[in-house]
């Protein structure tokens, strides 16, 4: 007698077959590679764990490890809370909802390398809008150094990033605000909370599965790019803000040693796929 | 003939033919010193033959070579005589060729090229014909109308060498990725068209950002694509990594001594590498050149002398910079750096490094050193200025355009970079801000005693794609060649606002009227230094840059970044 095959398995079969070409093979190239050497300048041979044993050795690739870990962290922390403030405030408009909306949604449509770009001359000492302001308006006596410093360099490239994921965020949790029932809200307001608590008590805990996908998509793309850091600092002043993504294109590009960069490659992966790993199973398990 | 002339009118019409004779031999003279002009050949001997009817009159004068025939008409009272007279030369023989295509490139389309007809390859290379650009040129590019209040450039000149039309037989197109939008690169634009005029093949070109197109081509060579069949790279930083990846054709049959010869010796550093050649062209060759607000030197210092010095320059910068704060308050820069792009930077260091005798290359070109003492003393210069406020830390965040975009427009004191910028800063619409109240300074000494130099900012080589079909590398050859042309090259100098290592064409008249502060950037080519940098370059540029921004900012001493910069280069040197 033959094996029967489960019709479900036999439908999914294009599906996994697409799935496999389209990731299956890079990543198989990824890893295998990760573990040779291969400089263009020496013949191609079998590096065992040598490539990974550099990169952990490597000053460069724990500072930008680090930035890393505080970039994406903080283009996540900062395109939830602003997305979560917009959607709470958008949910409780009537008029002329649609119009905010599409406004809100509106940088989402822009590259983020452009976005770096145009925050970068919006934020310019020198020429920008916002110090022009800012010393007009006696914020300050003098325009603030954004990009020659180390902190505060950080600090726009996480803001031009986020501008561009907010939407994003905010879309998520909008509709996660949208699936309460209207009910709890009108019981919670009856029995004397204030929009404060209902904020709290309501839409936070109800909405958390939108928010958590958020977050996880927020930073699992926050984690690996790097568009914005590229058109505004390129990784300085100092590399302050020289991130993994960097350290990949610097290992591929600069010192063509491809055995290097996709061992970077395969340890982003790693990171990536452990945290969100662990965030996807809090969620399944709530 | 047989007429009979009397001796007064024998004389007479002897004496004028004479003084025709003289006039024809001044003539092909000075034509023949115009055409050869540039050439690497030894003055020869002109005979001139002169026929005239009953006289044979011999004049031997040296010049050049030239072949003409003149006809003039001499008129003696009551006589009119015609006199054809033809000036006759021998054309020099090519020097002897020690290398050959085949040598390198083994067997293929290239054999039916004869550099050397139908005239010497350093004739072919060094004629130049100036005119109105064509209509069709101004179609396929419409900028070139516009980019100069008249649309005069070199239009001719360039002579093909026998038997092209066999090795590129089926190549219609070309490729090739350029840095930066065509409109800023006129003369490359005319390049192209001219190129195809000669040939009918046409260059398509995809327009890139500098970094963004290395990343591409290395894309392009590691995966040993056709995709482009003319590599264009920055010459100092990443000719050695081409070359010693494989990813260029060499080129030693290409530069035979007489061909050198048209060129300054700065072609080699820019081109030579490991014993080979392996580039041609130089699109947008830019010697550094310090720039300064003329007023603002007067205001600060009470003085209108010009520095001659770095030192002198650093003693400026420090006035300019309490002028700045005191005037203007915030927001203006004594000096603009372009701190954030690693390779600008290092360019702005080897300025006053290479004057003070330095070099970044070990003699044996493989490695990089940051540890000597006169990097030190450029390094404790630089960092002084920062640390001082002269050069604002905001300046680690300026790119390579932010720094002369900041010239430009009244924000800035001083900028120290490629000579094309003064085309820019004298354009009204581009610098309204600055108009007549700047000046270009000649190339700067360490101090009193030192030699003047300055750096060859980022001159662009042409290489030929080793990937591509043997037809294709022949085309992409000749475009090479077109390209190192003097005709191509007036068009850098004296249209776009580049500088050339054809210096002999700083010498023609039809250049110098347009050249925007001509002395000083003169001055600049003759005295740019560059080093062919090993293939980490790139690498130990980005590492270099971190420690350089971390002394900037008071975090650790010069000493200690540069050897901890030399540190993890040697890692990557091993």
């Amino acid at each position: 007698m033959g094996m029967r095959i489960p019709f479900g398995l036999l439908l999914s079969l294009p599906g996994i077959i697409f799935l496999a070409l389209l990731l299956g093979y890079p990543l198989s190239i990824l890893f295998t590679v990760s573990f040779l050497r291969y400089d263009y300048i020496h013949p191609i041979t079998f590096w065992g764990f040598n490539n990974y044993i550099k990169i952990f050795n490597d000053r460069v690739f724990w500072l930008s490890l680090k930035n890393t870990i505080v970039y994406s962290g903080g283009v996540t922390a900062l395109t939830t809370f602003v997305g979560i403030i917009l959607a709470a405030a958008a949910a409780r408009i009537r008029k002329l909802s649609t119009v905010f909306r599409t406004l809100l949604i509106l940088p989402w449509a822009v590259p983020l390398v452009v976005s770096g770009l145009v925050w970068r001359w919006m934020l310019d000492p020198g020429v920008g809008i916002y110090n022009y302001l800012f010393v007009l308006l006696g914020l300050t006596d003098r325009p603030i150094n954004l990009f020659g410093d180390p902190v505060m360099a950080m600090i726009t490239c996480i803001i031009a990033d986020s501008w561009t994921k907010i939407p994003f965020m905010f879309v998520l949790v909008l509709a996660g605000i949208k699936a309460i029932p209207p009910e709890l809200y009108e019981v919670a307001r009856v029995d004397g909370a204030s929009m404060i608590d209902t904020f709290r008590h309501i839409t936070i805990p109800l909405a958390k599965k939108s928010i958590l996908v958020g977050v996880l998509i927020t930073s699992m793309f926050s984690f690996r790019t790097i568009d914005a850091i590229w058109s505004m600092t390129r990784g300085g002043p100092a590399k302050a803000t020289y991130v993994l993504g960097f350290n990949l294109i610097d290992y591929l590009v600069s010192y063509t040693d491809f055995g290097l960069g996709c061992a970077i490659g395969v340890i982003m992966l790693v990171l990536i796929s452990f945290f969100s790993g662990a965030l996807i199973y809090y969620l399944l398990r709530g | 003939m047989k007429r009979k002339l009397s001796r007064r009118a024998a004389l007479g019409t002897a004496g004028k033919v004479a003084i025709g004779v003289i006039v024809a031999g001044v003539v092909a003279g000075v034509g023949g010193y115009f055409a050869g002009k540039g050439a690497a050949a030894p003055p020869q001997t002109i005979t001139t033959t002169v026929t005239a009817p009953g006289a044979t009159q011999t004049v031997t004068a040296p010049g050049t070579t030239v072949t003409q025939k003149v006809t003039e008409t001499v008129t003696a009272p009551a006589t009119t005589v015609t006199v054809t007279k033809t000036v006759t030369a021998t054309a020099p023989a090519a020097p002897p060729r020690p290398i050959s295509i085949v040598d390198q490139w083994g067997p293929g389309p290239w054999e039916s090229i004869n550099w050397d007809k139908p005239l010497t390859w350093t004739e072919r290379l060094s004629k130049v014909e100036v005119g109105t650009i064509p209509d069709h040129w101004i179609e396929r590019f419409p900028f070139l109308e516009t980019y100069r209040p008249e649309p005069v450039a070199a239009i001719g000149g360039y002579v093909l060498p026998e038997g092209w039309e066999k090795a590129v037989q089926g190549v219609d197109k070309l490729r090739f990725l350029n840095y930066g939008g065509m409109p800023h690169d006129p003369a490359t634009a005319m390049a192209l068209a001219r190129f195809e005029d000669l040939t009918g093949i046409r260059i398509e070109y995809e327009e890139m950002e500098e970094l963004t197109l290395w990343t591409k081509t290395v894309s392009i060579m590691t995966a040993k694509s056709d995709e482009i069949d003319i590599v264009h790279h920055s010459a100092p930083f990443l000719l050695a990594s081409i070359a010693a990846r494989g990813w260029a054709m060499p080129l030693d049959f290409f530069w035979p001594e007489d061909v050198q010869g048209l060129y300054s010796p700065l072609i080699k550093d820019l081109a030579y590498y490991n014993g080979h050649w392996w580039a041609s062209g130089w699109i947008s060759t830019k010697p550094f050149m310090p720039f300064i607000r003329k007023s603002w030197l007067e205001e600060a210092t009470g003085s209108t002398t010009l520095p001659t010095t770095w030192q002198e320059l650093k003693t400026v910068a420090k006035k300019l910079a309490e002028y700045l704060e005191a005037t203007y308050g915030p927001g203006y820069a004594a000096w603009a750096v372009p701190g954030k792009d690693h390779r600008y930077m290092w360019q702005v260091v080897s300025g006053p490094f290479y004057s003070l005798g330095g070099k970044f290359v070990t003699p044996d070109g493989k490695k990089i050193n940051l540890v000597s003492k006169e990097s030190k003393m450029v390094h404790e210069y630089f960092i002084e200025l920062f640390r001082e406020g002269v050069i604002p830390s905001e300046a680690l965040g300026w790119s390579w355009t932010d720094a002369p975009d900041l010239f430009a427009k009244g924000k800035a004191g001083i900028v120290y970079q490629g000579t094309v910028n003064a085309v820019r800063f004298s354009n009204p619409e581009l610098a309204p801000e600055i108009q007549d109240d700047w000046i270009a300074l000649e190339p700067l000494s360490w101090d009193a005693g030192y030699p003047k130099a300055t750096v060859e900012e980022a001159s662009a080589n042409l290489s030929v794609s080793p990937f591509i079909p043997d037809e294709r590398k022949a085309a992409a050859l000749l475009f090479l060649d077109y390209y190192r042309s003097y005709q191509s090259q007036w068009n850098e100098l004296a249209f776009e606002g580049n500088e050339t290592t054809a210096t002999a064409l700083y010498e023609r008249p039809d250049v110098k009227e347009r050249l925007v502060a001509g002395p000083q950037r003169r001055a600049a080519i003759e005295a740019a230094r560059s080093e062919l940098l090993p293939p980490i370059a790139d690498t130990a540029q980005k590492i270099w840059l971190e420690w350089f921004h971390r002394a900037a900012l008071g975090e650790v001493s010069v000493d200690e970044a540069l050897e901890s910069a030399q540190a993890e280069i040697d890692e990557l040197q091993e």
